[in-house]
């Protein structure tokens, strides 16, 4: 009787697609999706994020700073990424490459790069430098070299990444960050939307009510499309109108 | 990622290689009608995005992940609610094999009913983890946590999906009894 087996196996056999089924990226389908995909034209995000980042760069150390005054706990960011982007100088226009992380020590993940023969280190080099983590704008992790011993986080207006203290909510709140980047990287979303999303995305991940989410400032046609930043602060999600450069 | 013929090479590899398994996710959860947007903007997002794609086996997590996002906001959108398959996703008159056996079929039917009781979260990591068969690593790119934080909570999913797998069972136990008392 197929009631006896464990609820592993029961939830595994009603897998309702099996892989094979489908049909390989040869088939005339899938090679008429990889053409239209080629076609289609590469939107460059970078003016779009470095607008919002310079929104961020402003705003983002303004909340920290009175957080920090307030002694708020919630100052405490996000400290489980998925990824990290390891930088080669301590600027955000350094050479950076992502990587995925896989233990628990953030700082560990970029240090192959600077081991001999590593990406930044390919003539052999010297010892590993002293690494430091911050949030970078967005909410994302970047992990920079220490150099003169300064504190590359606040040289460059960013918070240090810490411990928390509630991991459940850090968690939450990583996952909220890494939704919002990839939702308003590429599109023009307008306020409405952005609200509703931003809304919804709260509720998902349970940071509502205790998060909420606001216009920084009016939508206008100039600038009709949304950026997040964050108010730790007050535990806001900040949209900030941006113009629209996702199209030509 | 370097000049164009460099970046075509890297995003054909990686169409190639996980077009089908994407196809697969997608259609577990989307209504046939969508499927085939699902998995165009999905490869649109990691065309456009390529330089951030996790090199190796993380690249289909990664993939993964977007599927999610875009299913997700169509969900949220309304636009298409109406042709979606309720959150379990799946289980569609057409793929169903009418020589299974019906022990079979009622069996799935309990499954796909303990799922629902289910928060969606709970749901989501569960199917990554039996039907696409992921790893906490992996689970970990999808879920935008930390491996550990995915073991977590996959634990968690597994025991209210046991818990709520016993409820469904009892149900259609005392339902059988029901259909076989005498009147």
């Amino acid at each position: 009787m197929s009631v006896r087996r464990s609820p592993e196996e029961r939830l595994r056999d009603a897998n309702p697609v099996s892989v094979e089924d489908m049909p390989p990226a040869s088939s005339p389908q899938g090679r008429a999706l990889f053409e239209r995909i080629l076609d289609s034209p590469i939107r460059e995000p970078r003016p779009a994020r470095s607008r919002r980042r310079r929104l961020a760069l402003v705003l983002v150390p303004i909340a920290l700073a009175a957080g920090l005054a307030a002694g708020y706990e919630w100052l405490r960011p996000a400290r489980n990424p998925i990824q990290v982007a390891c930088f080669d100088d301590p600027s955000l226009r350094a050479s950076r490459e992502v990587r995925p992380v896989t233990g628990a020590d953030v700082t560990a993940t970029c240090v192959e790069l600077w081991l001999s023969g590593g990406r930044f280190a390919p003539a052999g080099g010297g010892a590993v430098p002293p690494l430091a983590p911050c949030i970078l704008p967005g909410g994302a992790v970047g992990v920079f070299p220490v150099r003169g011993g300064a504190d590359p986080c606040g040289a460059l207006g960013l918070a240090q990444l810490q411990e928390s203290e509630d991991p459940e909510g850090a968690i939450a709140l990583a996952e909220l960050q890494e939704s919002l980047a990839t939702h308003f990287v590429n599109d023009c979303v307008s306020e409405s939307d952005a609200l509703a999303f931003v809304q919804g995305e709260l509720g998902r991940l349970g940071l509502a009510p205790t998060w909420t989410v606001k216009p920084l400032r009016p939508f206008t046609s100039r600038e009709p499309c949304a950026g997040p930043s964050y108010d730790f602060l007050t535990h806001t999600v900040l949209l900030s109108p941006v113009r629209n450069t996702s199209t030509p | 990622m370097g000049s164009p013929p460099d970046r075509r090479r890297a995003f054909q590899s990686i169409y190639e290689l996980h077009y089908r398994h994407v196809a697969a996710y997608a259609r577990r959860r989307a209504a046939p009608g969508d499927v085939d947007d699902v998995v165009a903007e999905t490869f649109l997002v990691a065309w456009r995005r390529l330089e951030v794609i996790p090199t190796g086996e993380l690249a289909l997590a990664w993939l993964y992940g977007v599927a999610r996002r875009v299913i997700s906001q169509r969900q949220r959108s309304g636009r298409r609610r109406d042709r979606l398959v309720a959150r379990l996703g799946g289980l569609r008159a057409d793929d169903e094999d009418t020589a299974v056996i019906s022990e079979t079929l009622d069996d799935r039917e309990r499954v796909r009913a303990a799922l629902a009781l289910l928060r969606d979260p709970d749901q989501e990591i569960l199917r990554l983890s039996k039907w696409e068969g992921l790893s906490a690593t992996e689970l970990s790119v999808v879920l935008g946590c930390s491996p550990n934080a995915a073991t977590i909570r996959l634990h968690r999913a597994h025991k209210r999906f046991a818990k709520a797998l016993r409820i469904v069972d009892g149900k259609a136990q005392e339902e059988l009894a029901e259909e076989e008392a005498p009147t």
